[in-house]
């Protein structure tokens, strides 16, 4: 179960992932050009906030099970002293957390906003913030804390 | 079904899976020594738990509630056992009508 809950999360997160950067390409775009907010972006703002929950259910599974996160918390010295203990313990699931309500928040005030600039200005605010926090606490093969696997085998 | 109708379902789901837990899981791993139930229950309030802080927060946002009168209230009752159906009752429902 554990195993593939791991892989179901390695790969949605780059679903989660490719619906941010698509969302701030194409935001940014039109907000430069000065186009409409169409119904499409307000599907791809809703859909892409819901991706991340769902991913953030899917973590929230693997948290329970986690040996990791487990060691971490049965003795918080040892677990400080680890830096994979420390990022998986603590540190993922705090950031992610942090990242998914500004995602959430910045989904919800573009959807309150009338003119459509200021949807897109509000969008790209709140999604860079979290893009920014993304790059930080996954864990990408290139990460300088833990390095995983970009593409789980399965 | 509209988002408030969605918060009011995950409201009750997270408040139910609260007493169960605190009430039912957690005296059963403790005094009888039978932990399965936490194991089940555990995640399943956790996730709800997470749904539910997001859903509220979305919400609050879209509706431009003041944090200060109704968002923190909604947010502290969902870690007080029945917390969610009170809130429910007192402020969500209202809302709804």
């Amino acid at each position: 179960m554990y195993y593939y809950l791991l892989i179901a999360h390695s790969i949605f997160r780059w679903l989660a992932f490719f619906g941010l950067v698509v969302s701030l390409i194409l935001f940014g775009v039109k907000f430069i050009q000065r186009k409409s907010f169409s119904p499409t972006d307000d599907l791809l703002r809703h859909s892409t906030a819901t991706l991340f929950h769902i991913q953030l259910i899917i973590g929230m599974l693997l948290l329970a099970k986690s040996t990791l996160v487990l060691q971490f918390w049965q003795d918080t010295q040892v677990g400080f002293a680890n830096v994979q203990l420390t990022f998986f313990g603590l540190l993922h699931p705090l950031l992610m957390f942090v990242a998914i309500i500004i995602i959430t928040i910045g989904s919800a005030k573009a959807k309150r906003m009338k003119e459509d600039v200021a949807k897109f200005r509000t969008v790209l605010l709140w999604f860079g913030i979290g893009f920014l926090l993304l790059m930080v606490a996954i864990p990408w093969s290139f990460s300088p804390w833990v390095s995983r696997p970009n593409f789980r085998p399965f | 079904m509209s988002s408030l109708r969605v918060l009011r379902l995950i409201a009750l789901l997270e408040g139910i899976s609260l007493v169960l837990l605190v009430f039912v899981a957690v005296p059963l791993k403790r005094v009888a020594d039978r932990p399965e139930l936490v194991q089940i229950i555990g995640p399943i309030h956790g996730i709800l738990f997470l749904l539910f802080v997001v859903k509220t927060l979305s919400f609050a946002v879209e509706r431009n509630w003041k944090f200060k009168e109704i968002t923190w209230k909604v947010l502290l009752a969902c870690i007080i056992p029945f917390g969610p159906f009170y809130v429910d009752y007192q402020i969500l429902r209202k809302i709804d009508q």
